[in-house]
Parts: structure tokens; sequence; C-alpha cells
């Protein structure tokens, strides 16, 4: 890898686009959007089939907005948002959940990394530093899933399931993710394996709120992504 | 006795004539349903030779080996329909999709607008 300070930032804003997947944020999509698109000027959110205003919120932003006729799932929603960026010619892509657990700097940090390293994809890590805080019980639950996780997909990973990303295009032409619902994650990293693709972890803070813990994946979810991940490391 | 041999014939002489006929599908799966309502049909009419056949594969009554293997084929009905079931789903996952980059709604001003560039779609 290689780790040289830049003098001037190797890669601008109008190569780069943000990928919004989002359903049923209303509350916060807004807020979510215009943070964005104070630092990047090209995002596009993708209306997953909300049945609350999360529609109407995102026309206000000035964000592209996309908006997906039923409920498909999230992994469904990231690849309309991938397929119409990369018909932007976007260089650069990111991969930003909506529910407002992210942060704009760490977008930034997560380019920054891709390019200067030359790799292929950058991974949000929530333990590569202590300054996520999340509740006992997730990290646990996490810490088993990261584990199994390098088991199956034999990458030397710290995080699972992270919603925050970023991609060269080529690699998202390499990945060409099909699996509609939460199983994206597991083919991301079957893909990253199977491809030999050159990945780095970044370290990111995720606001733990009452809001998204409702809304993120309960504990049953993980059976699914294991299930999954077998499936696809022994079944295939 | 009688009532329900002709129960069976007919249904089965029906169905068979719904799976050949008229429905379409692979035509492995349709000569594949067809010999079953025929089998079926035929262990009808002759049912001692049924228990026959059951006896030389280590099956006691024909009956026996009838719901055995008509288990079987509800359980392949199952899951060819499952697998149906998943074919149409990712077609419709691809079409809602398909229809949901039509509308897209791009900011009138903005950056977006001056790096359109519209390339070749997948």
């Amino acid at each position: 890898m290689i780790a040289e300070p830049h003098t001037a930032p190797a890669w601008r804003p109008s190569e780069v686009w943000i990928v919004v997947p989002c359903h049923d944020e209303g509350p916060v999509i807004g807020e979510v959007v215009r943070e964005l698109l104070e630092l990047f000027p090209q995002v596009v959110a993708i209306d997953d089939g909300s049945t609350d205003d999360t529609y109407a919120q995102l026309l206000a932003t000035g964000a592209t907005v996309i908006r997906h006729p039923i409920n498909l799932g999230q992994g469904a929603a990231l690849r309309t948002g991938f397929d119409y960026a990369r018909n932007r010619g976007a260089r650069y892509l990111v991969s930003f959940d909506g529910d407002g657990q992210h942060r704009v700097a760490d977008a930034v940090a997560l380019v920054d990394r891709l390019v200067e390293s030359g790799a292929d994809v950058a991974l949000g890590s929530r333990f590569l530093d202590r300054r996520t805080h999340m509740p006992a019980a997730r990290r646990r639950l996490l810490r088993a899933a990261v584990w199994f996780t390098r088991r199956v997909s034999g990458l030397p990973l710290t995080d699972a399931h992270n919603g925050l990303r970023a991609f060269r295009r080529e690699t998202i032409t390499l990945l060409d993710l099909s699996q509609p619902r939460m199983a994206h994650a597991s083919e991301i990293l079957h893909g990253i394996a199977r491809h030999r693709l050159r990945w780095v972890e970044v370290p990111v803070d995720i606001a733990y709120t009452d809001r998204s813990r409702a809304k993120g994946q309960v504990a049953l979810d993980a059976i699914n992504v294991l299930v999954d991940l077998f499936v696809r490391r022994y079944l295939r | 006795m009688l009532i329900i041999k002709a129960l069976l014939i007919g249904g089965s002489a029906l169905l068979f004539f719904y799976f050949f006929v008229v429905a379409r599908g692979r035509p492995l799966e349709k000569i594949g349903m067809s010999l079953v309502f025929l089998a079926i049909a035929f262990f009808s009419a002759f049912p001692e030779l049924s228990d026959r056949v059951a006896n030389s594969v280590g099956v006691d009554r024909g009956a026996d080996l009838m719901l055995y293997f008509s288990t079987m084929a509800m359980l392949f009905l199952c899951f060819n329909l499952y697998l149906r079931l998943r074919q149409i789903q990712g077609e419709l996952v691809r079409l809602a999709r398909e229809v949901a980059l039509l509308g897209a709604r791009a900011p009138a001003t903005g950056p977006t607008a001056a790096a359109e560039e519209p390339g070749p779609r997948r």
C-alpha cells in the first residue's frame, strides 16, 4: 500500500457520486442528504418504496432522486443508484446509509484512502478505533459476525456489514450485484475474494441513535446473513 | 369401489389433458407430470397390478407405493414452484429498477446536468 502524503487533493468531488439508499427515513433523510451535498455535488438518493414522506423530503434537497415503485430491498436500491451514477460517468462511488448513522467526513476519508492506496474498494470499519460507542449486545453480535465472515470469506476483515464503502467504477462493474435484499453485503465480500480485489479498511464512526437502532438489522436477520454466507462459500 | 375408480381415472384424465395439451411448460416437465397422471389412471383401473409392482420393489401394498410416489411428485412440484417464484421475483426487481431509473429526477441546475454523459446502459 502506498502511504505517501499528498499535497494537492488526489480526487475532485465532481468525480464522486454518493449513493444513498433509503426506506421510510422521512424524519432524517433531508438533513442527511443536505449535509452530503455540502461536500459532494453529486448525490443520488434511492427511495426504496417508502410509505412515509421520504420522497417529498428528497425532492426538496436538490439531490438526484430515484423512486422504486415498490420496496425491493437495500441491495436493489444500491444497484439502482450505482447504475445511475455509472451512466453519469462516476469515477468513484460511495454507498452511504440514509438513516443518519454515517458521517460525511468518513465518506471523504474513504475516498481519500481509496484513491491514495490505489485499492479497488475501501470498506468502513467500526472496530479499527474506539470512536464508535455501541450497545454491548450489538458489539458482541457484530464481533461474532466478523469472526464468521472472516472464516467464510477468507478476508481478514475487522468489521462486517458496514454500509459505508467506496468503490472504483471498475469495481462496481466487476462485482455485478444481484442480491436485492440484505445479502448484498456478503455478495460484495464474496466478490472481493473471488476477483482478488485490493481492499483497504478505513476507521469510521457510526452514530447509534434510538432511531437507527430500532431500524437496524435485528439479531434474527443475522441468521439469514450467516446462512447466505455459508451457501456462497460451500454450495456453489 | 367403482365410484372411486371413476373419480380417479376421470380426474387424472382431466389433469393429463391440462398438463399435456393446455399448460405451457418445459417439455420434460410436461412429460414427467403426464406420466404421473397416466400411472394413476392405470393403477386405478388395475389395482391388483399395483400390488405386484409394489411387492417387486419391497413395498407391501400398491396403495402405499402410490402414496410414496405422489408425495414425491408433490414435493417436486412445490420445489418447481419455488424456483419459478424466485425467478419471477428477480424479474420483478429488474423491471421495477428499470421503471425507477426512467423516472429519475435530476436537479434542474447544478453539476449533475453539466456532468451529463450518457453511456451505454446495462
